[in-house]
């Protein structure tokens, strides 16, 4: 190669590593990358789809919503909390990855308030406790005082003991002080058919996978955990009303970003988001697909963390889940 | 028949030039994505959810209903050309659909998979019509216990799935045990065998580990080999099955396309198992098992069909129930909550245009794959004249980017490359990848429902044997574990002779 040539070479690689400098432009000013901490189709991912196009619409900036579901969500915070600190890395974080997994996991090794900032809480789904319509429990009080008289002989089914549907559970066994032996399966949609096929007696699981069966006549509710009774099951007592107004867990979903990103970038989000979640279509669309709009500001939403962080972990030292 | 009379109401529906632009779009890019190696149905799945809000809903569940089966079909066509699957339930086809295009029989075998998929894929959809809601049923009675005894059933066949020595089978089998033990385990949620590191947090992915296994190990066999290669390739003979080979496939055709439906509404068993199952049972009742492995034609025809009608069969769960029973079908179930359809028992009834419509576009999107595919065979086999040197490299670009659109991640990439250097080391030294895919598919289903199983019953192994379908699986895996002893043919020794003459 001769002088010339290499010198071209030289200029053309110089000049692909100069780039253009990263301009302090109005913050956003180009595409966002979104986690989302479930494999597509997953109850987040149907969360995120929900209102991301909307939000890229206010934002006037792509947002693309990526999939991380490894290690039950954790490896989507752990990628946030380790992204660049510029607002373009958001984390649509799902309840039991913020607040469950550090409690049980060693492999979470964030800490959701210093590492993350919450922007706004969107969605909450709540815990239904329900059994077979053939089943002889027609009340939770029924099937309490069964469990009450036969330690470990109802088997429940649920979708992993990092689920808030779980959490529901062991808290009400926890206050009532009774045992239920719980079968974890790899989600809440696995956990059904253990349901429907009479594999176990009972299920905690979201509203979402049991709601359709509820209202075939297959399945039926005996608690939701809920603070008002859901309209579309009138006849299903919450927990509060039952007597267990701590048993208030629901899977919910919210918009977060990496500690340490500038006010700048946080004060055009906070309203964006907002706007975003209060918006008829948007509620319409949430609703239509069983999700419960509930939007919490990014005060509200640290507040409602901190509430959550503390009764779980009641509960995970009452149940012994540690993170050995 | 009321039946006919909603079918019809369903293909009134479809018949729309809008709904048949939706079907045909799906069809054609799930085979598309079925060929390239690594980008699965699922991915493309995903990638096409947000256009579910602007598309009318039928349209759209019938388009990505198109891709989920379409990918059946498409994902044979690498496996029997170049020996890498496509799609990690055509796995199996290479092993006797590549020795077929080696022996210059590529057309034949494109033709009977296609054929095969088609016949098995309709059967599958008036299965789904007819029967949806008592198949559905009786899927729920597969619980842990049930599922424990199927994992058995389908490991003992793993020495059914092997060629070669026995010995080395079963130590492939059973690394590809332990190697499923690393990861999240479902039932503690605590990390196994992870050393730390984030990229082994789920196990290790099948879809990453089959292309590095199968694919990239293949071409690094063939760089040390290339100068005899060539001569193979240029051999391409007719390119329809004959007569023959359609006698021979019937059997195979017909048996897998009952076992895939079966064991395609099994939430949780996935067409890859059911792929090795078929194979293994096609060698079982062949008049010559000893021949499989080299190029028979019913070792393409009995898998090929039953991934088809397993791909139907994961319907019925979605539609009737609302349950997902893979990858795809979640994606789908997601699919239908965004479109506020409201997935489960009620569907059918309260959504008669949307089942039937999908059962419609279901029979015609079959025909459609079948048009598509035949005519392609002439194209594809031309691949096996492009010069392997550009080949190669083309494969390892695909399996890498397939390796990434897994899980958006650079760490799979590495794994996929670590796995084809064990793979290439397999195959050097003769040890066989169809165990361990095998056993480390099967790993996670086999160690917990028997943990789940144990749990039901308060640790008593009995559950087993005294829920009556448990009980039948094991007897069968019994059966397929002592019956070599009685037989005389023993087929390992026998293929090992072939391969020493």
């Amino acid at each position: 190669m001769n002088m010339l040539r290499l010198m071209l070479v030289c200029g053309l690689v110089l000049f692909v590593f100069l780039g253009a400098p990263e301009a302090q432009e109005k913050y956003p000013n180009r595409l966002i990358e979104f986690v989302v901490q479930s494999a597509p189709g997953g109850s987040a991912d149907v969360a995120a789809r929900l209102y991301s196009d909307d939000l890229a619409k206010v934002l006037k900036v792509p947002i693309t919503a990526v999939n991380r579901a490894g290690g039950a969500g954790i490896q989507g915070v752990t990628y946030v909390t380790r992204a660049k600190k510029d607002g373009y890395t958001l984390l649509q974080g799902s309840g039991s990855s913020i607040i469950i997994l550090p409690l049980i996991s060693k492999e979470a090794t964030y800490d959701p308030l210093k590492d993350l900032i919450p922007l706004g809480h969107f969605v909450s789904v709540p815990t239904v406790i329900a059994v077979r319509s053939d089943s002889p429990f027609k009340t939770l009080a029924e099937l309490i005082e069964y469990a009450r008289k036969n330690p470990e002989k109802l088997k429940n089914s649920t979708g992993g003991i990092g689920t808030f549907s779980y959490f529901s559970l062991e808290l009400l066994c926890v206050e009532n002080k009774i045992k239920i032996t719980t079968i974890p399966f790899k989600s809440g949609g696995e956990a059904l058919p253990a349901l429907l096929g009479g594999h176990v007696d009972m299920a905690s699981n979201t509203l979402t996978t049991l709601g359709p069966q509820m209202a075939a006549g297959k399945v039926r509710g005996l608690a939701i955990t809920s603070k008002k009774r859901d309209p579309d099951f009138p006849n299903l007592p919450t927990t509060a009303e039952l007597g267990y107004p701590d048993v208030s867990f629901s899977t919910w979903f919210g918009v977060f970003a990496p500690a340490g990103v500038p006010q700048t970038v946080t004060s055009v989000l906070v309203p964006a988001l907002e706007k975003v979640f209060k918006d008829p279509d948007v509620v319409k669309r949430a609703e239509k697909a069983q999700f419960t709009v509930d939007y919490k500001g990014p005060d509200e939403f640290r507040k409602f963390i901190e509430n959550e962080m503390r009764l779980a972990a009641k509960v995970a030292e009452a149940a012994k889940l540690t993170k050995e | 028949m009321e039946t006919l009379q909603s079918l019809a109401y369903g293909f009134s529906i479809f018949l729309q030039p809008t709904n048949l632009l939706y079907c045909f779009f799906g069809v054609l890019l799930g085979t598309l994505v079925g060929v390239l190696p690594g980008l699965g149905a699922g991915a493309a799945i995903s990638l096409l959810l947000p256009t579910v809000f602007h598309a009318p809903p039928v349209g759209s569940m019938i388009m990505l209903a198109g891709i989920c089966y379409g990918a059946m079909y498409g994902g044979s066509t690498t496996s029997i050309l170049v020996n890498i699957p496509g799609e990690v339930a055509s796995v199996v086809s290479t092993f006797d659909g590549y020795q077929m295009a080696r022996q210059g029989r590529a057309g034949p075998a494109l033709g009977i998979a296609a054929f095969g998929s088609f016949i098995a894929g309709s059967f599958g959809v008036i299965g789904l019509m007819l029967f949806a809601p008592t198949l559905a049923n009786f899927a729920l009675r597969f619980g842990p216990p049930e599922y424990f005894s199927l994992a058995v059933m389908s490991l003992t066949l793993v020495t059914y799935v092997s060629k070669g020595s026995i010995i080395r089978s079963l130590m492939m089998a059973c690394t590809g045990l332990i190697l499923s033990a690393v990861g999240m385990d479902p039932i503690t949620s605590k990390t196994r065998f992870t050393f730390g590191l984030s990229a082994l947090m789920d196990g290790f992915e099948i879809v990453y580990v089959a292309m590095g296994l199968f694919g990239l190990s293949e071409v690094l066999i063939n760089l040390g080999q290339s100068l005899k290669k060539d001569t193979l390739k240029t051999k391409i003979g007719n390119l329809l099955p004959t007569r023959q080979d359609w006698k021979d496939s019937a059997l195979p055709i017909a048996r897998g396309t009952v076992l895939g439906f079966f064991l395609g509404i099994l939430p949780g068993f996935g067409t890859a198992i059911t792929t090795f199952v078929s194979y293994a049972v096609e060698k079982r009742f062949s008049k010559h098992p000893e021949k499989f492995g080299t190029g028979v034609i019913e070792g393409v025809a009995g898998p090929e069909a039953s991934n088809n009608s397993a791909s139907s069969g994961t319907f019925i769960p979605l539609l009737s129930l609302g349950i997902p029973v893979n990858v795809s079908t979640s994606i789908l179930l997601g699919a239908l909550m965004i479109l506020g359809l409201q997935p489960g028992p009620l569907l059918i009834s309260s959504k008669p245009d949307l089942f039937w419509g999908l059962v419609a576009s279901m029979y015609i999107g079959n025909v459609m794959l079948v048009i598509l595919n035949l005519p392609l065979i002439g194209v594809w086999v031309q691949v096996l004249r492009v010069p392997y040197s550009i080949l190669s490299v083309l494969i390892i670009l695909f399996c890498e980017v397939g390796a990434y659109s897994v899980g958006n991640s650079v760490d799979d990439v590495l794994l996929m490359n670590i796995f084809g250097l064990f793979g290439y080391l397999v195959k050097r030294y003769k040890f066989e990848g169809a165990p361990f895919i095998l056993a480390l598919v099967l790993g996670p289903m086999f160690e917990n429902s028997l943990r789940r199983a144990l749990m039901m019953s308060d640790g008593s192994p009995a559950i087993f044997f005294s829920r009556p379908l448990s009980a039948v699986f094991l007897v069968i895996a019994l059966f397929f574990l002592i019956s070599p002893l009685f037989t005389r043919e023993r087929i390992g020794k026998k293929a090992i002779e072939m391969q020493e003459e």
